[in-house]
């Protein structure tokens, strides 16, 4: 079998902490952070264990050129994945235009058949789906209730107040969208991508909840190392929305969210006080992968190579890392074998840490074994909280980017370490070489990149 | 609220189609057929719905909008509306969400 060497050659990010690849990298950097308590409207609907959220303000897509016909289409899990594909192409100046409107011609360095698009995403448009549901069940039985409690008659005026006040509580959108259907599916995110870049190679999702976008790299890694196609559209995208914070309360009774009531400090990953992830409301990360030579021949930016993917399978629980690690460690060990590289060589670890008891727990742990000399490792879920299927695909870019550029960002609010590995304290300088970035998700499905500096 | 003219009518659905769909290098005017002229296909006319939706208030169904072949169809259709209810256009069909 033929194998090729594979390079990142552009990437896209939209954030809460940047819009943009510089943007995000810069606030990476600098430790920002959004951190906010969870709307008060929604404790109306239960006693929520966990007390802060990442909200996710959106971009304003009209500007980017996008129409009423395209926000009413498309999922913001979709429209952020768009925009980030677009940023991504840029960067890596590729010819390959969006397409509007019912249009076939393209000039593109790539044959469309040799151009696939591969993306991850944990819920799809999960978010489209609440929305319409809730317009379906609830509008037309609101405007009868609304109009019952109209005919009570002035003697019931505080029942008829207090049932109104009730009503308010009843939150829908205004209409039943007719796109609700490929707003929902998770493969829109790809399609839409492959639809507007008139990639014609294989256009994939990988739905393997928080490693979705890991997993989602590492297929559109080895479709190109196979020489099956030259170029990839790859990364992830979640955007998790609901007025009454349903989609939160999923997690939120599932015992996986932080519980602190401190917001300076309540996504703690890796530290001994840790209590839960923070809930991201969302996020998308893409990179463009091309063939190494067909990079070169047309002179595109090298940022880093990948040379290797791995992933293994814990076969114990819906919901908790297996807790012996014995299949994540498995996969590490893969992943070097297959890099041809020992542990010792990797230099940085953009590690899962999601700040609940049991991953960094069984994390830290595998880490500690597999590598014992004490490479650097970070959080990127200590900026952004946990962003589910985009996670893997934004620590991706952040591999990426230590790598360009040499430097770590810090791993925040790590006040009394799990154990003693070399986490990043401060953003710093530091010279690397290979580094390794990698997903545990819910099902069990553990998934890592082996990233390499150019050489 | 006064009834529009028809050229402000007019002015409203190209807004709501351009935003609906992409008629760039198209000649758009009242004989324009949505579909055969623009190239609309049933995305885009759904996306059209809920655009005069938004735009004049109450609800276009499926069978209104298929009566509808030119720019100046869907001019009429609104035009006729306000007409017949001295009233923007769809807003008596407002629920009360």
């Amino acid at each position: 079998m033929t194998t090729r060497r594979v390079v990142v050659t552009g990437m896209g990010v939209v954030s809460a902490i940047g819009h943009s690849v510089p943007s995000f990298w810069e606030h990476c950097l600098k430790g920002s952070t959004r951190v906010e308590p969870i709307p008060d409207a929604w404790r109306q609907y239960w006693s929520p264990r966990s007390h802060f959220w990442s909200p996710f303000a959106l971009p304003d897509y009209k500007s980017h050129g996008f129409r009423n016909g395209d926000l009413a289409q498309y999922d913001p899990a979709t429209l952020n994945a768009l925009l980030a594909t677009a940023e991504a192409i840029a960067n890596a100046r590729l010819d390959l235009p969006m397409l509007l409107g019912h249009n076939d011609a393209v000039t593109s360095h790539y044959s469309p058949h040799r151009a696939g698009v591969f993306m991850g995403t944990g819920i799809g448009g999960v978010s489209s789906f609440t929305e319409n549901l809730a317009n379906h069940t609830l509008s037309q039985c609101k405007s009868r209730l609304n109009a019952l409690v109209l005919q009570l008659d002035d003697g019931r005026s505080e029942l008829r107040a207090a049932l109104l006040q009730e009503l308010q509580g009843l939150v829908h959108g205004k209409r039943f969208n007719p796109f609700v259907v490929p707003r929902t599916m998770p493969n829109s995110i790809a399609a839409s991508i492959g639809i507007r870049y008139h990639c014609k190679g294989p256009v994939e999702t990988a739905s393997v909840a928080c490693a979705s976008g890991t997993c989602a790299i590492g297929n559109a890694y080895r479709a190109i190392r196979e020489g099956r196609i030259e170029m990839a559209i790859a990364g992830g995208s979640e955007y998790l929305d609901e007025p009454t914070g349903a989609l939160f309360r999923g997690f939120d009774e599932a015992n996986t969210l932080t519980t602190s009531t401190d917001a300076d400090c309540c996504n703690q990953p890796f530290d001994q006080q840790r209590s839960g992830f923070l809930f991201s409301q969302g996020a998308t990360g893409v990179l463009i992968l091309e063939d190494y030579l067909s990079a070169v021949q047309r002179g595109a930016p090298l940022l880093a190579e990948i040379t290797a993917y791995s992933e293994s399978f814990d076969a114990h629980s819906l919901m908790a890392v297996r807790p012996d690690g014995v299949e994540l460690a498995r996969m590490l060990v893969k992943l070097l074998e297959d890099g041809g590289i020992q542990a010792e060589d990797i230099d940085y670890i953009n590690a899962h840490g999601t700040g609940t008891p049991v991953n960094d727990e069984v994390e830290s742990r595998v880490l500690e074994y597999v590598f014992s000399h004490r490479p650097w490792i970070n959080s990127t879920k200590s900026l952004l909280g946990h962003s589910i299927g985009a996670s893997g695909a934004v620590e991706a870019v952040v591999t990426v980017m230590a790598i360009a550029q040499q430097q770590l960002h810090a791993s925040l609010n790590l006040q009394s370490p799990v154990r003693a590995l070399n986490f990043v304290r401060d953003s710093i300088a530091a010279e690397i070489r290979l580094a390794v970035s990698q997903s545990a998700a819910f099902g069990g499905y553990n998934a890592s990149l082996l990233f390499k500096r150019i050489e | 609220m006064s009834i529009e003219s028809r050229e402000a009518i007019f002015n409203k659905v190209k807004e709501v189609i351009e935003q609906a769909m992409f008629v760039e290098n198209k000649v758009f005017d009242l004989t324009s057929r949505i579909i055969d002229d623009l190239g609309a296909e049933s995305m885009d006319i759904a996306c059209i719905m809920m655009g005069l939706e938004d735009e004049f208030g109450g609800e276009v169904t499926q069978e209104e909008m298929a009566t509808m072949v030119t720019v100046g169809d869907v001019v009429d259709y609104i035009y006729h509306r306000m007409d017949s209810t001295n009233q923007p256009a769809l807003a008596v069909a407002e629920g009360i969400a």
